[in-house]
Formats: C-alpha cells, sequence, structure tokens
C-alpha cells in the first residue's frame, strides 16, 4: 500500500507563537483518515502547510511522494480541499466560480459539477454572496470534489451543514472513497471522526499525541467503568485508569488495561451499583485535552 | 490562460469607463478649451497674472506654452495623467487584491498552478487592458495634434506619455495591494493615490530644487519634453524603469513567498 502523505519532524512556527512542532504522519492510499484537536492545536496549520498555502519552517512533507513546496503545483492537480470557513469573489453566480475552478484541471468537469449540484441540492445560478453559510459550503465541496481527486483534504468540513446535509456529503465522501481516494479529515467533532475514519491523529498543542485505528480505540481495550459505593469516596487510583471523576460515592473513569487489575481494585470497596460499557470516543480522547 | 480571461473579464467594465472618460476628457479640452484659450490669450494672460503667486505654477498655467497645441496638450495632460494614474492603480490593486479583499486566497493557492504564474498573468491582464486602452487614446490623441499639423511621430511620443505614466501606477498599485494588510476600497486607494501624485506634481511645480522632480511620477514623461528636447529625458526613463522593476520585483517574490493569510 502506497503512502499519500508523509511529514517528517515537520514543524511550523509563526515567529515567537507556536504552530506545529515535529509532526509526524503517515496516511496510506485509499484511507480516510481523521485529524483531531481542539481550536487552535494545529490540524489547520498542518493542513495548509501540506497544501503549501504557508511555507513549513524544518522537516518534510510530501504528498504522493513528491515535496509539498517544490511540486506544489502537481501534487495540487491531485487535490480537493475544502477549507474550514469558505469565501469566494464577489459577485459570482456559483456555476461561474465552479467553472473557474475547474478550468484549472485539465479535464471536463461539467458533468460532474451539475452531478453534485444534483446530490447537494443547490442552486448553481444563485450568487454566492446571496446564499447561506450552509449553501455557500456546498459551493466549496463542489470545487473540492469536481474534478475527482485523489485525495481530498477536508479542514472542518461540516460546520454549517444541517444534519441531512451532513449524512449525505459523508455518503459522498464515502463514495470517492471507494472509487480510491484518500481522505484527510479534521474535526474537532469526534463522532463524526468515529463515523467515517479507519485511523485517527490526536493532535494537542502543535504536536501529534497519538496515531490510533479507530476500531483499536472503540475495542475493547477501553472500558467505561461506573460504581456506586455505600461509603464516600476520597481517592481512587488504578494504573490504566484516565479521567476518573469521584462525587461523593461515584466513581466514573476510562480504563485500559488488565481487566483482572480493576476487578482487584473494585474489590476493595463495598459496591452498590456497577456499570462497565464501552466508551465514547469523547471519553478516551478527554484524557489528551485536560 | 484561464486566470488571464478571468482577469481581464473582471476589469473590462472599469477598462472601458476609464477609456471613454480620459479621451471624453482629451476631446473636451482640445475641441472645446483649446480654442477659447488660443483666441483669448491676452484675457487670459492678465487673469493668470491676477492670481495668487505660485497658484498658476502649482496647476501649470504658463501662458508662454498655452499659445500653441503641445503647450496645451501638455498642461492637460497634468490633468489626464491623473486620471490614468487612477485609472492604472485602479485596475491593478484590483487585480492583485481581489482574493485577499474576498478573503478567498486559500481558493486559488490551492489550485495547480505556480504562484510565479497567478502574478504573472495577473500582470499580464493590468497590462494588455492598459495597452487596449492607451491604443484608442492614441488614435484620438494623434487626432487632435493632426489638427494643429504637428508630426505624426512626436504626436504619437507625446500620445505615449499617458502609458509609460500609467506603468509607473501599475507598480505602485502591486506593492500596495501586496504589502496593504486590508483593502477595504479599491477605488478609494487609488483615487487618494491619485491625489497625492497630483499634489506632489503640484508641488514640485512650485518648490525650485534640483532633482525634485524625481519625486514625481506625474512628470517624468511631460509631453512637452517630447517638442522641446526630441524625446524623453533619459534619466527619468532610467528612474521610472528602476521604480517599475523594484516594485515589481519585490512584489512578486513577496507574493511567491508570502504566507497565505488565515480568513
Amino acid at each position: 500500500m502506497s503512502i499519500v502523505i508523509e511529514t517528517k519532524k515537520l514543524t511550523k512556527s509563526y515567529g515567537k507563537s507556536r504552530g506545529i512542532i515535529d509532526i509526524d504522519l503517515s496516511i496510506n492510499q485509499g484511507e480516510i483518515f481523521g485529524f483531531i484537536g481542539p481550536n487552535g492545536a494545529g490540524k489547520s496549520t498542518t493542513i495548509r502547510t501540506l497544501l503549501g498555502l504557508i511555507f513549513k519552517t524544518s522537516g518534510e512533507a510530501k504528498i504522493f511522494g513528491l515535496d509539498c513546496e517544490k511540486n506544489s503545483h502537481e501534487i495540487l492537480a491531485e487535490v480537493g480541499y475544502l477549507p474550514s470557513e469558505v469565501f469566494y469573489y464577489d459577485n459570482m453566480k456559483a456555476i461561474d466560480l465552479l467553472k473557474y475552478s475547474a478550468s484549472f484541471y485539465k479535464k471536463d468537469c461539467t458533468k460532474r459539477i451539475y452531478e453534485l449540484g444534483e446530490v447537494l441540492e443547490l442552486d448553481l445560478n444563485k450568487k454566492i454572496e446571496d446564499m447561506s453559510l450552509g449553501n455557500k459550503k456546498k459551493v466549496g465541496i463542489i470545487q473540492g470534489l469536481l474534478h475527482s481527486p485523489k485525495l481530498i483534504i477536508l479542514d472542518e468540513p461540516t460546520s454549517g451543514l444541517d444534519p441531512l446535509m451532513q449524512k449525505k456529503f459523508f455518503e459522498l465522501i464515502k463514495q470517492e472513497n471507494q472509487k480510491g481516494a484518500t481522505v484527510l479529515f479534521s474535526s474537532h467533532i469526534l463522532s463524526e471522526v468515529q463515523k467515517i475514519c479507519d485511523r485517527v491523529a490526536i493532535i494537542k498543542e502543535g504536536r501529534i499525541l497519538q496515531v490510533e485505528k479507530i476500531s483499536d480505540l472503540t475495542s475493547s481495550a477501553y472500558k467505561s467503568v461506573y460504581f456506586t459505593t455505600s461509603s464516600q469516596i476520597t481517592e481512587f487510583q488504578l494504573d490504566g485508569a484516565l479521567n476518573i471523576e469521584i462525587t461523593n460515592n461515584s466513581v466514573s473513569f476510562v480504563y485500559k488495561g488488565n481487566c483482572n487489575n480493576l476487578l482487584q481494585q473494585l474489590n476493595k470497596y463495598e459496591i452498590t451499583n456497577i456499570d462497565i460499557t464501552e466508551p465514547s470516543l469523547e471519553d478516551i480522547f478527554m484524557h489528551y485535552y485536560v | 490562460m484561464n486566470v488571464l480571461k478571468f482577469e481581464l473579464k473582471s476589469i473590462c467594465k472599469s477598462v472601458i469607463i476609464w477609456t471613454l472618460a480620459i479621451i471624453a476628457f482629451l476631446y473636451c479640452f482640445s475641441i472645446g478649451v483649446f480654442p477659447i484659450m488660443n483666441e483669448n490669450a491676452d484675457l487670459m494672460s492678465q487673469a493668470v497674472a491676477s492670481m495668487p503667486q505660485g497658484f498658476a505654477q502649482a496647476f501649470g498655467v504658463d501662458m508662454n506654452l498655452l499659445v500653441g497645441f503641445e503647450g496645451f496638450y501638455n498642461f492637460s495632460f497634468m490633468y489626464l495623467s491623473v486620471m490614468g494614474a487612477i485609472m492604472a492603480s485602479s485596475i491593478t490593486i484590483n487585480v492583485f487584491s481581489k482574493e485577499k479583499r474576498a478573503k478567498c486566497s486559500d481558493f486559488i493557492f490551492s489550485k495547480p498552478i505556480r504562484r510565479q504564474s497567478l502574478f504573472t498573468y495577473k500582470l499580464l491582464a493590468v497590462i494588455i487592458a492598459l495597452l487596449i486602452s492607451n491604443c484608442f487614446y492614441i488614435i484620438v490623441s494623434i487626432t487632435m495634434f493632426s489638427q494643429h499639423n504637428i508630426a505624426l511621430n512626436e504626436a504619437f511620443m507625446a500620445s505615449l506619455s499617458l502609458l509609460f505614466t500609467q506603468l509607473i501606477f501599475v507598480a505602485i498599485g502591486i506593492i500596495i495591494s501586496q504589502f496593504s494588510k486590508k483593502i477595504r476600497s479599491v477605488s478609494a486607494i487609488s483615487t487618494m493615490i491619485g491625489f497625492v501624485a497630483f499634489a506632489i506634481s503640484a508641488l514640485v511645480n512650485i518648490i525650485e530644487i534640483d532633482y525634485i522632480e524625481y519625486l514625481s511620477p506625474l512628470k517624468f514623461f511631460e509631453p512637452i519634453k517630447i517638442f522641446t528636447d526630441g524625446g524623453y529625458n533619459l534619466f527619468f526613463l532610467i528612474w521610472a524603469s528602476v521604480i517599475i522593476l523594484v516594485c515589481i520585483g519585490i512584489s512578486f517574490v513577496s507574493y511567491t513567498k508570502k504566507d497565505t493569510a488565515i480568513n
């Protein structure tokens, strides 16, 4: 399986302020890769560096094996990008903007523009400035997909889309992925990532904290534990327990580790009720952000 | 080529309006004002003499020159060049700050085109627009000169002054577009550029200091020099070329190397 995106110690600093530090990523062809972190963590900076919109301070960034700065125009011919905020030229109809966008690619994209317009229920003859945020986002989605790119980079793509349209959007992305497109999907909404991605990188304060398979994260390796005791608890400690919350006589936490150790620890208490379930991604990730 | 077409289309209307305005101004001055001034030269001299000292100088009124069409054309050029300067800076800033104003730099820079090519096509669009505009201007201007039995080559050279002057303002427009953090109104900035240029030109007319004319782009290619010196001042030509090359060169490097701002 060939690598589509590869970064090695990719760093971008804005003078004294932090951008991204030593980002190591490796995204395989055909993957839907999630990129998750809170606002200001460095998701957009990483994406913008990959696209050659900003220039790295140090490190290496490659797409399709080509250098993101030296070969950006060759790379961009096969990349579709949807920025988090969509802005386009004033006084332009959606169809004119999309045709202008299509004119940069060496293929006829007219049929695809109308196809996507129909799927997303967008009036292509309307002026973009008169459109709602959601419809502007649809224009962005079409301009990102109209040339059937091999790599789709989505930066917080669903903001402004209603739930029904979000569903259609995810279906579209899955279809493109089934046709062979690799997807880099940045979001701070974990459920979105969980819904669509194969693997996920967690970024915090400019650094990648972890890269894991979604299936591993949500598998039995993690457990969400909640129990109550007959007496008040003041302290609870257990190796592998994350996000420990103690309220009077109840304790909740996410656990990753040997189940026997967990049971041994729980045995020390006079338990009145216990609940051990699959944790949500939110529960798993919270400890990275606290 | 798609960028070139797109940019030309976006400035087409503005170029047509400005070209018509400049030609109309030239026509009205040459056909309407010049014969009156020429016929009433004595009265005009008296009126000019009664003006405060420096006032007539500032506005380019020199009765010794105004009696002939060459001198009158030079006088008109002071105002034509202001219009030309506003036009050139307006279309340049429009083209070069388009993405910055619409906050859509991400859109254009994520397309498969080199930034060098984008810059070149934008510059080409501005130059083509000015060349087309000046073709019409030169035809009308030469027609005006021909009515006063002025040699075609001199008339052509004098008419070219507008294009050369505009090229300086293209360079100024590019550097302003590239280095301004925000451009709210293209027309406000370009009008300001035109008026500042006019004010400098008026000031240079009054103040008699060596080399001060080098600060006034509107005076680099005064048409009168074609008729009095037989051609443009070589030093002004070199100085104008340096300004153009430096402004465009710095802007080009910045355009190709600068991080795209986050909206």
